[in-house]
């Protein structure tokens, strides 16, 4: 199962560097939803540290550095109840 | 009902989530209340391994295995490309005659823009504010505003973070921007929307397929052309759809202008 995080979370953070922005994004999301992956949090900031701009962005807010938090602990609960 | 502690391993997995949550904020106010600073050495950081990448990608591309593939990929990229062509050089023309009405009319003004060419360093899809860097900053005298080019002399963005080697730039199409454009005289807010940008026309005016969108606020230079034109009757305007006539991914360089 470890081996699972750590593959994902490579992918995320090669996705964040080549591939469209919606892979780390799903990285982000299936990471947080198996584990409490503080590297979903790392990921979402990386992401904005290497992308953000705050003319292009959501009322100049980092989305990915947000989201990445929010998504990570809305999972908390689920994962509370059946994966742990 | 369990009783959870911190100490036990779910506590602890908590714990390290909770510092990283309050590590992750302080990076990104750290981030903003130095202008940058932190992301400017992760572009600096990331920078070269997106150049091997890119070569690895390339090699990959060339060695002859996907070959078959490559030369089907070849072929209608060039189909693509002629079309793409013709279109280019009707809206240049089309972009080209408006200016020099303009020019002849403001002859004592037109001074020739000073400016650099860059490489495109990052991927164009990558990033979801619709950015990508470019490998000039500071020290080549770029600076933050400038416009970005095409070889077609297309706008395709504004430099919008400005490091001594690497500049951020913000697609003109990129979501929530805003330009004001003409467009057959008509004066509209084209606002981006990720790779094509829309605008809203009164009825009354003409707008075609091909039309150039020329942005005042860019020295007069072409940011798109018109792509699609919803003209129903039903909506209290027509909605405009502009878009660049080439592909951003198939740029290498941009030209860079203050």
């Amino acid at each position: 199962m470890t081996a699972l995080r750590i593959i994902v979370a490579v992918v995320g953070f090669f996705g964040a560097i080549f591939a469209p922005w919606w892979i780390p994004a799903a990285c982000i999301v299936l990471l947080s939803l198996r584990f409490r992956a503080w590297e979903a949090i790392a990921l979402g900031v990386f992401m904005d540290l290497l992308w953000f701009s705050p003319e292009t962005s959501f009322h100049g807010l980092p989305l990915l550095t947000i989201g990445a938090i929010v998504i990570v602990w809305a999972f908390e609960p689920l994962r509370s109840e059946f994966l742990t | 009902m369990a009783i959870r502690q911190t100490g036990t391993p779910q506590g602890t997995g908590r714990g390290n989530l909770f510092f990283a949550t309050l590590i992750a904020i302080l990076i990104v106010l750290i981030n903003m209340a130095t202008g940058g600073k932190i992301s400017s050495l992760a572009r600096d950081v990331v920078a070269p391994i997106s150049n091997i990448g890119g070569k690895i990608g390339e090699d990959i591309t060339q060695n002859g295995y996907f070959s078959s593939r490559r030369a089907l990929e070849a072929q209608i990229a060039a189909l693509q490309n002629e079309v793409q062509q013709e279109q280019l050089q009707a809206a240049a023309f089309s972009a080209l005659e408006q200016r020099d009405t303009s020019l002849s009319a403001l002859e004592h003004l037109a001074q020739t823009a000073p400016g650099l060419a860059a490489p495109i360093t990052s991927s164009i899809v990558s990033s979801p504010y619709g950015t990508f860097t470019i490998g000039a900053g500071s020290a080549d005298y770029v600076l933050q505003g400038a416009m970005v080019l095409s070889d077609e002399g297309f706008v395709v963005g504004k430099v919008v973070q400005v490091q001594s080697h690497r500049s951020l730039v913000a697609q003109i199409f990129a979501s929530r921007m805003q330009t004001t454009v003409s467009i057959d005289g008509a004066a509209v807010v084209a606002s981006g929307e990720g790779g094509e940008a829309e605008a809203q026309v009164p009825h009354g005016i003409v707008v075609s397929q091909g039309d150039p969108a020329i942005a005042p606020e860019y020295d007069d230079r072409p940011i798109g052309i018109v792509q699609h034109v919803d003209s129903n009757p039903a909506n209290a305007q027509q909605a405009v759809y502009i878009a660049l006539p080439i592909s951003l991914a198939s740029l290498e360089y941009v030209y860079v202008t203050p």
